[in-house]
């Protein structure tokens, strides 16, 4: 059942995502009624897919949520907040059981407590009437809802039960239920109110008003048996595969088929005449019943002359009546087994063929050092042997870098994991701070190592609590600045190069960089002499310095006793860097510059001052010729000019610091790069190929050195040096 | 059944399919139709999919079924109003058996089913082999 | 008496509900709407106790300990809610 899990979190995820949006809109557009159906239909098919994979806990909650918007459909009334509100809380903890369900495979076991809580607060809400079940126009319809019921007993029920009791049983000292409950081979049991039930008020506790639907395995006397002393309020029928209709599926079907064609509507009669009579033709082909086809076939041709079910129904009731024992040949219908739950989830086949070749290297080193040891034994000579184990240690160390790649690239997600839980977040922010805000997700389709997702959720929501509570103004501020009254914040995320880049923009009024100073000097962060010696963004950045946030400054929403210096410190340990982006008047943007550490890279191979160098293919735009005598000096730099864009030209090998190149003679070879939004000319001896690769951490010497993302081993042997553009030009 | 076009390439591809009874499963939800896909082929059926009604209606068009699997509750034509405007087509489509599926347990659901002209309504989660047990007697398939 | 009632306003069910039950039942699931009735104690229930948490569309808080009610009256229960 693997894949059914793995399409499961795909689906649901998607679908609390549409969920999410449509209670959102339905916030701003009560009255929607597009938006209410699209809710509606997602929390419908979350309950229909917990159902697949036998997560009855998150079954439960969506249907209790599905019962009260359901309610509220049927009776054409706004949506209210209240009801967005526990609909968002719903979602939520479906995403959180989405999440356990990825890490283990399999559904939680505790859920029962978190469901129970949801069923709770849509209990109070009116939800769909219960109606009472109408009675049908053929006489067996309690046995179709019975057999609908539990569709999964129909095969091996052998008797099928109604028990209607007598008004006055309680009086006679009669317990229906404890009868039932003495019924050997019990299988199922349906209640139903002999009519709809009173209000409570008016309800007389002491008559029977129930009627008791069974199934059972047992044989026909052994039930009869148990039920004597009621027998006469009692309707028995058999299911056993001996009878006319032969297997119990068999049975049911022809039964529905009467039903069906009971529907007194004139509207596609003859399409449902035909295709009864056709399921009638199956069936009996499938029991090896042919022959008696045929007065079915005549009973439809009446029956399409007259526009008029009644011969066909009589035709189908002769099968079901006909006592014609099923031929030898009747295929007997297996027993259905209960569901395989998954245990655990599928990985990507590929990911895993890497893992199975590797292992395969590492064996055949494996062996190549037992056979170096049995040299040693053998007294061979120790400058030979020194050698050979070095070069094996080569091969060995290559491969722990590509095995650690291999394992950390099954830990990729989209950052979607975290960024989903942010809509609700922000709306009850808004929602508590009387701020009316907007979220709005970019890029939430990035992917980034396992641990950096499940690492950012704290300190991107300590981000974007302060940018609504501080960043995003006052209504009256944003009136008075023309702003509309709705604040938007973007949390955004974008794959930079070696990188992934996160962002939270307010657009409200941008950092006050007075205050700051003012603040910072006012609690000891920064003395005035510092103060005055930093520029704007140097005072700008103390807002991540210990100290400078204090729960005495923030209000109850920002205020955790967490600081913008706990958020600095969880996005480096995570080996990233936190800024702010300030754009006065217009708002301010957080950024997070996270590593991608699985890092397989497309890259471009040049050769500068004989050394190979991978740049990012994502970043190279195009490859040119420059004639040296085009190259404009601009004060100690270089630039040319590309189509009239005067481009600033950087030599690979100085930039780098590797040594000095040699002085060119003839045309400079360019690669043309956007790097932050700029583009940068890089002159190289060599052009390469385009080539995957995967990236091994910097180690030894090359740890140290600056604009470098990683390096990899060639085909010849050589290392490639994968260059980060970015830090390389900062 | 080979279709006039049969001697085009595609078309061939699907002659060799031909003795397998053919079903389309209608459901708005990927992972029911993977469920479904998953059962009625290990049970000897062919099977394809559509989204919702009009995607079902449209894909009969071109080629009929020998059997419908359809959802109650999707987005665009639900299966209700498919499987009365399905009773309302020539007889080759108007016959086709339909097993409908719904979530919904309740007495006024089957009628309503019913009363569109669904053969058989059973309620979700279904066993796989409960669904295959009824698809082989609605379609008259061998067991 | 095997019906009572906790402050926080569940009903709970204990042990064996006769059908002397139904009618102090019946007085506090009409106190107010949106009832919970904890059953989890509950080791049997007379017909008259079911029909009552049936009509009254009372919120249960289960499983009952009793076989019966469990297996088969709870699923029943549920069922006639759709």
């Amino acid at each position: 059942m693997n894949e059914f899990i793995e399409q499961f979190l795909i689906e649901a995820r998607e679908l609390v995502e549409q969920g999410t949006d449509d209670l959102l809109a339905l916030e701003t557009r009560p009255d929607d009624r597009e938006r209410l159906d699209s809710a509606f239909r997602a929390f419908h098919t979350l309950k229909g897919a917990a159902g697949i994979i036998d997560f009855a806990a998150m079954a439960r909650a969506l249907h209790a949520a599905e019962d009260v918007l359901s309610a509220v459909r049927n009776a054409a009334e706004p949506v209210t907040p209240a009801l967005i509100g526990d609909g968002l809380s719903a979602l939520d903890q479906v995403l959180q059981w989405l999440d356990a369900i990825e890490a283990t495979g399999e559904p939680p076991m505790d859920a029962d407590t978190a469901a129970d809580a949801i069923v709770a607060r849509f209990a109070g809400m009116p939800a769909a009437p219960v109606e009472a079940e109408t009675v049908q126009p053929a006489t067996q319809a309690w046995l179709d809802a019975l057999l609908t019921a539990f569709p999964d007993a129909g095969d091996r029920a052998t008797v099928a039960l109604v028990y209607r009791p007598a008004a006055d049983s309680f009086f006679r000292q009669r317990d229906p239920l404890a009868l039932v409950e003495g019924v050997p081979g019990l299988l199922g049991l349906r209640l139903t109110p002999s009519e709809a039930w009173p209000d409570l008020d008016l309800f007389d506790p002491f008559t029977c008003q129930l009627t008791v639907t069974a199934l059972s395995t047992a044989p026909r006397s052994e039930v009869e048996q148990a039920l004597q002393p009621v027998l006469d309020q009692i309707e028995l029928v058999d299911l056993s595969p001996g009878l006319p209709g032969g297997p119990p599926v068999h049975q049911a079907l022809l039964e529905a088929q009467i039903l069906m064609l009971g529907v007194a509507d004139a509207d596609g009669l003859s399409g449902r005449m035909a295709s009864a009579a056709r399921v009638c033709a199956n069936l009996l082909r499938n029991l090896d019943r042919a022959a008696e086809i045929v007065p079915v076939e005549l009973a439809l041709a009446r029956s399409l002359d007259a526009g008029n079910a009644a011969p066909l129904t009589a035709a189908i009731r002769a099968l079901i009546d006909q006592p014609v024992a099923p031929s030898e040949a009747s295929p007997a219908l297996p027993v259905p087994t209960p569901l395989e739950t998954a245990r655990s989830l599928r990985i990507d086949v590929e990911r895993i063929d890497a893992l199975v070749r590797l292992t395969g290297e590492l064996t055949v080193i494996k062996n190549a050092i037992g056979h170096l040891a049995g040299q040693t034994e053998d007294g061979a000579d120790a400058k030979v042997l020194a050698a050979r184990l070095k070069d094996q240690h080569g091969l060995l160390d290559r491969l722990v870098g590509e095995f650690h790649h291999a394992v950390l690239s099954i830990r990729v997600l989209p950052l979607r994991h975290v960024f989903q839980r942010f809509p609700r977040l922000v709306r009850e922010l808004g929602l508590s701070l009387g701020k009316p805000v907007e979220l709005i997700v970019e890029g939430d389709e990035t992917q980034a190592d396992k641990a950096i997702v499940e690492g950012l959720f704290e300190p991107l929501l300590h981000v974007v609590r302060n940018a609504v509570d501080h960043g995003l103004e006052d209504a009256g501020t944003r009136a008075a600045s023309g702003k509309p009254p709705t604040g938007q914040i973007r949390l955004r995320a974008e794959r930079r190069g070696e990188h992934v880049v996160i962002e939270v923009e307010d657009d409200g009024g941008g950092v006050d960089v007075a205050r700051v100073r003012q603040v910072a000097e006012a609690r000891g962060v920064a003395t005035a002499q510092t103060l005055a010696a930093l520029s704007e963004a140097g005072v700008i950045d103390l807002i991540f310095a210990p100290g400078f946030s204090t729960a005495a400054q923030v209000t109850d929403v920002s205020g955790r006793g967490v600081g913008m210096d706990a958020v600095r410190a969880a996005v480096e340990r995570m080996g990233g860097r936190a800024t702010i982006v300030n754009r006065p008047g217009l708002g301010a943007a957080v950024r997070f510059t996270l590593p991608f550490s699985v890092m397989m890279s497309r890259v471009m191979t040049v050769e500068a001052a004989g050394q190979a160098f991978g740049v990012p293919l994502e970043a190279v735009i195009e490859t040119v010729r420059i004639p040296r005598d085009s190259i404009l000096p601009v004060g100690a730099a270089q630039a040319f000019v590309l189509r009239g864009r005067t481009i600033p030209l950087l030599d690979l090998a100085n930039t780098l610091g590797t040594r000095e190149s040699a002085r060119h003679t003839d045309d400079a070879i360019v690669v043309v790069a956007q790097v932050a939004g700029q583009r940068v000319g890089l002159e190289v001896d060599r052009l390469g190929g385009r080539m995957d690769v995967m990236l091994k951490p910097m180690e030894g010497l090359l740890a140290g050195m600056r604009g470098v993302a990683g390096t990899t081993l060639l085909g010849d042997g050589r290392v490639l040096i994968v260059l980060d553009l970015q830090e390389l030009l900062e | 059944m080979l279709t006039p076009s049969s001697t085009n390439g595609r078309r061939r591809a699907r002659v060799v399919d031909a003795d397998k009874p053919r079903v389309l499963v209608v459901d708005d939800a990927s992972l029911v139709r993977l469920y479904y896909r998953d059962a009625l082929e290990a049970a000897g059926f062919q099977v394809d999919e559509a989204i919702n009604g009009l995607e079902a209606l449209e894909k009969l068009l071109l080629a009929p079924v020998d059997l419908l699997v359809v959802d109650v509750n999707m987005p665009r034509m639900d299966g209700l109003t498919f499987v009365q405007t399905l009773r309302r087509q020539p007889m080759e489509l108007a016959s086709i058996p339909v097993l409908m599926t719904s979530t919904e347990a309740g007495a006024q659901d089957i009628a309503a089913a019913r009363a569109a002209g669904a053969n058989v309504y059973l309620v979700k989660p279904l066993a796989q082999e409960t669904l295959a047990d009824y698809a082989r007697a609605l379609s008259g398939a061998s067991a | 008496m095997s019906v009572s009632q906790l402050e926080d306003g569940t009903i709970v069910l204990e042990g064996v509900c006769p059908i002397e039950d139904a009618e102090p039942l019946l007085r506090l699931l009409s106190s107010g709407p949106g009832a919970v009735v904890d059953w989890r104690e509950c080791d049997g229930a007379h017909t008259a106790i079911v029909q009552l948490l049936m009509a009254s569309g009372a919120r249960l808080q289960g499983p009952p300990r009793g076989r019966f009610l469990d297996r088969f009256v709870g699923p029943a229960l549920r069922g006639s809610q759709t």
